[in-house]
């Protein structure tokens, strides 16, 4: 439009606006004249109604949403090409799609969960979906193919796609009888048993998760709210899994799940009832009215209709079909289909759907028999509710709260010691049983653990009040050395080392001398005993204690046990912290296959000891087989403690830091947050915990370049490592180290090497491993001295660690090479430089993997120095593969891959290819200013080199 | 980069020198960035991501001290055309990927009339801007201030030096022209 004619129309608008109709029509006809275009143009925009504007607002905010979650058809997953959506649903959205690399033709169902609304419990569940569900294998049940997270860290499953039609209508449309019906169910049955015994429970069967194909097949989908149950639950008919209401769906949801009780296999038996009825008789078992809270009683007070009578009541739902037309769809009458119900069927049917879940069937398999019994005219196991079943259930409604208050467990735990004092023989000897000090553990063991805001009495207030009085039992040496035991580990949980010692030296005192020898016994303790050496840096002490209670363990249990298999595990840990990696891997992997060997894999030993190899493997750099080892101990974690146990959250915290190795730093973030924050929860703020989470909480927020967080992170580690760990531990200069770290990475070089040389005077202290904490720190004191231009001191700090090779942990003998290789080539000794960099790559490769990220540093120095050296075909395919695994992380803008590549673009740029190296370059300091500032150094550093990078 | 630093770019920008404007803009463009994948990740069930709510949190992350009104408001001027620029840029290749796989795309559910139709997307919206601005630039940038940088309209209207009166006059027209437009 013409600027000149748009001031006419605009100038028109404004002056019509403020008028009346009459006044506004005469205005524009003075004003147009003949100009019968402009008027109408005026007019159009006086038309357009004022809300108008919220359009603008959607379109925006619905481009801003998309931007966010921008998963779409014709977009990649992985090597899947999206064909288009299938469904969106409360857990993301369903895609149809295929491999885009046509290795498989076939078609796949990838499910995502999508950003809006996922929080990290939906998070949580989709993962668990996904470990779960590689187990399955069965023909009714849709496979798993694969699985993972996007680039931005979406989780995605991809699974068979089912062409199908739900069964319900699958039954309707195709008239089945009501023996097809039944021989289909048994199928199903068939594949929730198979499911059951992979201690698989589906949580949500309904008709819409399970399809039936067009030869007829019965596919189960959407194990998503499974869980495993463990072994041992298994073995009881109410087996539990943890948590589980919520994400039902409310009509075939079961009464424990409205109650938000744990479920079971017995929950699954329940909705296949709920199936089972609505696919014979063509009704819902209860009334649904419009509250759901009706529907929420009735699932828990009512007692259903016998589906033969079901069949009879008046269409109570608008949509529902008449008693006709469902007697139709199973190409029979009313009289015969209702006939064909009573009964037997019936009482399948309601034995399904008993409110208790002990008395329903035991298994899905036996409902499936009861249904082979009613198809082949035997009689069933199932028999109708007797009256006093009825009159009885109402009483039993309600059931008393699970959890016993910390108030009562005070109590509790008072009453039990009048006990004691009153010397009743009888009930001493109860006391003594393992299953009331066991009682008693578990209660200190959840008080440590719930330091919640007041609202409950804390595992402090309990110990600190003495509610046990240790004192009185002097005459019960064998009660007062258990309890001494339970109190000493319950302060370890809240981290008082000191009195952790204290009261397990006590307690060994009254093993050693008070009571008949008990190699057991006394091997326990001591194990027990150890971690106060353990956690206080005294190595060399626990390791003695713990050689000698893996001895006697053998000696009281032989060489296969539990209680063998985790103090060689604790033994383990010990070596790990003394840098003998080999060993300790070995102890833990001999440990965890005695575990496996056992049958004991989902108990807490079990638990700890992945945990430890996991940590073991992942010093060793063998940061995948970590990796797997720790979602093992994640997942065994969450099933047998929850989500929020100090246990769940140490594991969670430690795979964090796996995955900071494996360069996936958007899962670290998460977890490392989710470890932190639960941990302040729970722990007081200065303890061993809430220390260490905050300094790995410091490291990934270095990693993603948020550095102001990251020093407030490690300045909160310090600050935590000073009161827990006290002043010039070895800990102090850990923490000294990462603050120097931190100032390393953000071009602080004097400032790094003033923290340094602190946290390197310290290591002279004895303690845990001093040699490799002063290597690590020489190595970074080296790096700080090469990054402020002093590269022959660089070289001597480095070689000075690197004369005491046996003294340094694994990773650091690497990094000692390459920081004597730069050194060398910054001095123009290229030919030494370049030995020196090939050895140090080989090292690093061997031990971690040729796409470790750990390489990238390693990488980018030898393509600068293959530049220096004037051979910039070998500096362009060394950059190339620093830029490729760069790629690898995630987010993939972060300051480390973004050096990488900015290295990349100049070698490109070295070899005249000056296009793609600007674009590669801009991309690479978009991410450096975001993370580092536009005045940081680096960057200037960068520019200037990239610049100068000419052939 | 420090708060000072951004002040002094701003202060620099508004004096006419140009590559103050080129310093501060990727920096901008990354930190927006940032923050919307930050948004991606953070638990808010239902919750729609605000453009202007980012642009705001950047201004908060960035500066974090009281600044001058006016250079408050060219800050966020800047950060709203960084934040248009992120979307329509997003949007775009969206757009080819649909039509390079042939498939439809998934219409909104549509209650709410009368406006915009929800269809016209963002790209589209972004078009008729250009066209607007081609004639008249400052009832463009009104809309690009308000909806992309969730200025205020006294903000708008300091950046644009005009009354907020005549800005709110040119917005209804601004907005009763785009929906003509893209109608």
């Amino acid at each position: 439009m013409d600027p000149e004619r748009w001031k006419k129309i605009s100038a028109l608008y404004h002056q019509a606006r403020g008028l009346d109709e009459a006044a506004r029509e005469q205005c524009l006809v003075e004003a147009c004249g003949a100009d019968i275009e402009l008027r109408r143009e005026v007019e159009a925009l006086l038309g357009v109604p004022d809300k108008a504007a919220s359009g603008i607002d959607r379109v925006i905010e619905t481009a801003a949403a998309e931007y966010a979650d921008h998963l779409s058809e014709g977009e990649r997953i992985g090597p899947y090409l999206l064909l288009g959506v299938i469904a969106r649903g409360g857990m993301g959205q369903v895609f149809l799609a295929e491999r885009a690399d046509q290795e498989f033709e076939r078609q796949v169902a990838i499910k995502t969960l999508g950003w809006m609304g996922a929080t990290p419990d939906l998070i949580e569940r989709f993962r668990q979906e996904r470990q779960i569900l590689a187990d399955l294998d069965h023909p009714n049940i849709a496979r798993l193919l694969d699985g993972g997270e996007t680039v931005n860290g979406v989780p995605y499953l991809v699974m068979e796609y089912v062409d199908g039609q739900p069964i319900d209508q699958y039954c309707d449309t195709r008239q089945l009888s009501v023996q097809d019906r039944l021989q289909l169910y048994q199928k199903i049955c068939n594949a929730v048993d198979y499911a059951h015994r992979k201690l698989i429970v589906h949580r949500d069967i309904k008709p819409s998760n399970i399809l039936v194909t067009e030869d007829g097949e019965p596919k189960l989908l959407d194990f998503g709210i499974a869980k495993l149950l463990d072994d041992g639950a298994a073995q009881n008919p109410v087996a539990v899994t943890r948590e589980g209401a919520g994400m039902m769906t409310p009509e075939y949801a079961s009464p424990e799940q409205v109650r938000a009780e744990p479920v079971s296999t017995a929950t699954d038996v329940y909705s296949l009832g709920v199936l089972l009825y609505k696919i014979l008789c063509g009704r819902m078992p209860y009334t649904p009215k419009a509250m759901s809270t009706d529907l929420a009683r009735a699932i828990q007070t009512e007692i259903p209709s016998r589906p033969s009578d079901a069949l009879g009541l008046p269409a109570r739902v608008s949509g529902n079909d008449s008693i006709d037309a469902i007697s139709a769809a199973r190409k029979t009458s009313a009289i015969r289909l209702r006939r064909r119900l009573r009964g037997d069927i019936d009482n399948v049917v309601l034995k399904a759907l008993r409110k208790e879940p002990e008395r329903r069937y035991s298994s899905a398999l036996a409902l499936s028999d009861d249904i082979e019994n009613v198809l082949t005219f035997r009689p069933v196991t199932a028999r109708p509710a007797s009256f006093a079943y009825r009159s009885t259930r109402f009483l039993r409604r309600y059931r008393a709260g699970v959890f016993i208050s910390l108030i009562v467990a005070a109590i509790l735990i008072t009453s039990v010691m009048q006990v004691v004092q009153q010397r009743d023989k009888a009930q001493v000897a109860a006391l003594q049983s393992e299953q009331v000090v066991k009682f008693l553990g578990e209660l200190f063991y959840s008080a440590s653990t719930l330091r919640t805001r007041g609202e409950a009495i804390t595992a402090d207030d309990l110990l600190a009040a003495g509610v046990v009085d240790i004192g009185s039992l002097d005459d019960q040496p064998q009660v007062q050395a258990r309890l001494l035991e339970i109190m000493g580990t319950s302060y370890q949980y809240i981290g008082d080392i000191e009195k952790l010692g204290e009261l397990m030296q006590r307690a060994l005192d009254i093993r050693q001398n008070q009571l008949p020898h008990d190699a057991a016994a006394i091997g326990n303790t001591l194990r027990a005993f150890s971690e106060s050496a353990r956690l206080t840096g005294h190595l060399g002490e626990a390791e003695r204690q713990l050689r000698q209670s893996v001895a006697l363990l053998i000696e009281a249990y032989g060489p296969e046990h539990g209680s063998v298999a985790y103090a060689l595990s604790r033994l383990g840990e010990v070596l790990r912290m003394s840098g003998l990696l080999v060993e300790a891997v070995e102890a833990l992997q001999q440990a965890a296959a005695m575990k496996e060997k056992l049958g004991e894999t989902g108990d807490e030993d079990a638990i700890d000891i992945y945990g430890n190899l996991a940590i073991a493997l992942n010093d060793a750099g063998r940061a995948d087989e970590a990796e797997t080892i720790n979602r093992k101990a994640v997942a065994a974690s969450r099933l047998l403690m929850g989500d929020k146990d100090p246990n769940t959250l140490t594991r969670i915290g430690n795979l964090g830091l796996i995955q900071i190795r494996q360069g996936n730093y958007t899962e670290a973030k998460k977890n490392i947050g989710e470890a932190y924050e639960s941990m302040n929860e729970i722990w007081p703020a200065e303890s061993v915990n809430t220390t260490w989470i905050a300094g790995s909480k410091g490291s990934i927020l270095l990693y993603l370049g948020q550095f102001d967080e990251s020093l407030a992170a490690y300045e909160e580690h310090l600050q935590k490592t000073l009161r827990v760990y006290g002043i010039n531990s070895l800990r102090h200069a850990k923490a000294l180290q990462n603050l120097g770290r931190w100032n390393l990475v953000t071009g602080n070089y004097s400032d790094a090497l003033q923290l340094f040389g602190q946290a390197l005077a310290m290591t002279a202290i004895k303690g845990e491993d001093p040699g490799s904490r002063a290597g690590s720190i020489r190595l970074q004191m080296a790096m700080a001295h090469i990054a402020a231009g002093n590269y022959e001191v660089a070289e001597a700090v480095a070689l000075q660690a690197l004369s005491a090779p046996d003294m340094l942990g694994r990773g650091t003998i690497p990094g000692l090479q390459r920081a004597v290789a730069r050194s060398l080539s910054r001095q123009g000794r290229y030919n030494e430089a370049m030995r020196l960099f090939e050895t140090s790559l080989r090292a690093r490769e061997s031990f971690a993997s040729t796409t470790s990220v750990s390489l990238l540093p390693t990488l980018i120095a030898m393509s600068k120095h293959y530049r220096r050296a004037g051979d910039p075909e070998r500096a362009l395919s060394i950059a190339r593969r620093a830029h490729d695994i760069g790629l690898t992380v995630s987010p993939p803008d972060t300051w480390g891959p973004a050096l990488a590549t900015a290295e990349y673009a100049a070698a490109l740029r070295a070899l005249r290819d000056s296009e793609t190296a600007q674009s590669l370059f801009d991309n690479a300091i978009i991410d450096l200013v975001a993370a580092f500032g536009i005045g940081n150094p680096r960057i200037a550093d960068l520019r200037q080199e990239f610049e100068t990078a000419i052939p | 980069m420090s708060k000072g630093q951004i002040t002094e770019l701003l202060h620099a920008w508004q004096n006419g020198d140009q590559t103050a404007l080129e310093q501060i803009m990727p920096f901008l463009h990354a930190e927006l960035r940032r923050l919307a994948k930050q948004h991606m990740f953070r638990e808010n069930a239902g919750h729609t991501l605000q453009p202007t709510a980012l642009v705001n949190e950047a201004y908060l992350r960035l500066v974090d001290m009281e600044l001058e009104f006016q250079d408050r408001a060219h800050f966020l001027a800047l950060a709203s055309r960084a934040m248009r620029r992120i979307l329509v840029d997003h949007a775009r290749s969206r757009k080819r990927l649909k039509r390079g796989a042939g498939q439809k795309p998934i219409s909104l559910d549509e209650s709410a009339l009368p406006s915009i139709a929800v269809d016209s997307n963002l790209v589209d919206l972004d078009e008729a801007l250009n066209k607007l601005a081609a004639f008249d630039a400052r009832l463009a940038r009104s809309i690009e201030l308000v909806y992309f940088g969730g200025l205020t309209t006294t903000e708008a209207a300091a950046v644009l030096d005009i009354s907020r009166v005549t800005l709110n006059k040119e917005m209804k027209l601004a907005r009763a022209w785009l929906y003509n437009e893209l109608k």
